[in-house]
């Protein structure tokens, strides 16, 4: 049912509790959508929405041609160099 | 009064049938996140790209543009990610190549842990085209607000869990410690969605040089639904191995030590603020 998502997205720009009243004041949503809005049932709202597929997420990696930094050297001839003057 | 143009309608304008490229965020939550600009980039772009987070948050976005198109295709089980986003450059860049307004909208914030948008847009301006990105909600802004923290008070570092694991990091217990994508932390396959025990110990392990064992460990999920809560369980480090840790979970650790003063520092401050004159307190 393509009027799922819509129906979420008036229930996301509310700044009130999303409680079963929030949801119940909701119009225009077939019996089956308003039981998947209450029962909090989003694999069943998936399926109503006709939203089924497999949706992964995007993980940050690294390019192959990313190296890590190489570990920093200190300057011995720097003396506001934090790390010479520890050693 | 009609609003004001953005760059799209006056490329429009202009006659110019050169590509180009805007990445937009959808936000984190369905509905909640989307701001003008990038709903008016993605009505108005000629091919519209998309990510998102969940089957329903791609569903709203076609309710957009049912035209839209999904860039999910390119995941495949056992494929390399980096060939994954590879093509999915590529499929954003040959549009723009074929002269046409293009808009990747990506969840969250478009250019956090989502190295498609970066990349795409590198290209396409080192091939001559417009390319830009707009900011969004990312999960690092759901976090604050949900968790209550703020990164000015102590401070807060954010890695990508790997990097703890891969590297050797310098990490600041008396900061918060934010861990991203700590689910497939230990992956080097890039091919994996999860990883286990076995290799989340590793990331335990680190942390134990920091952190004692029962320490608390936040696994923190942004809700993407209204109808959601956000997820905020806490274990304690020793246990978090064997956590339920999902691919979108994110671990949030308390500082462990308190700020330490650095006494030279105030002396010095002092003595810059004893050679200045006060402060008028006439306007």
């Amino acid at each position: 049912m393509s009027n799922v998502v819509s129906l979420i997205a008036r229930l996301a720009v509310s700044m009130d509790p999303i409680d079963d009243r929030a949801i119940g004041a909701l119009t225009g949503m077939s019996d089956d959508v308003r039981e998947a809005l209450l029962a909090r049932d989003v694999d069943r709202l998936r399926t109503l929405a006709g939203a089924t597929a497999n949706v992964a997420c995007l993980v940050f990696t690294p390019d192959e041609n990313d190296e890590p930094m190489p570990d920093r050297v200190p300057d011995e001839d720097d003396p506001t160099d934090s790390e010479s003057r520890a050693a | 009064m009609a609003p004001a143009l953005l760059g799209s309608d006056r490329m429009q304008e202009s006659g110019s049938a050169k590509g180009r490229l805007v990445c937009v965020g959808l936000g984190m939550m369905l509905g909640a996140h989307l701001g003008p600009r990038a709903r008016h980039a993605i009505e108005t772009a000629d091919v519209v790209f998309v990510v998102a987070s969940d089957a329903l948050v791609e569903a709203w976005v076609r309710e957009l543009r049912p035209d839209v198109r999904s860039l999910q295709v390119f995941y495949g089980c056992g494929k390399s990610r980096r060939d994954t986003y590879r093509e999915m450059v590529g499929a954003l860049l040959s549009e723009v190549r074929a002269g046409h307004r293009v808009c990747g909208a990506f969840y969250g914030h478009p250019g956090v842990f989502a190295r498609v948008a970066h990349d795409a847009i590198a290209d396409a301006r080192a091939e001559g085209f417009e390319a830009l990105m707009d900011a969004a909600v990312s999960a690092e802004d759901c976090l604050y607000a949900d968790m209550g923290i703020d990164p000015g008070r102590v401070g807060c570092q954010h890695y990508e869990a790997n990097q703890l694991v891969f590297y050797r990091r310098r990490v600041d217990p008396s900061a918060f410690l934010v861990l991203w994508q700590a689910g497939v932390v230990g992956d080097r396959t890039l091919a994996r969605f999860e990883t286990g025990p076995a290799h989340r110990q590793l990331l335990v392990d680190r942390l134990l040089e920091l952190y004692d064992a029962a320490h608390p460990v936040v696994l923190y999920e942004a809700a993407t639904l209204p109808i959601q809560t956000p997820r905020m369980e806490t274990v304690a480090l020793g246990a978090l191995a064997s956590a339920d840790i999902r691919m979108h979970t994110t671990l949030v650790i308390a500082p462990a030590a308190p700020l330490v003063p650095d006494e030279a520092m105030f002396e010095r401050l002092a003595a810059i603020e004893a050679s200045l004159p006060l402060p008028s307190t006439s306007s």
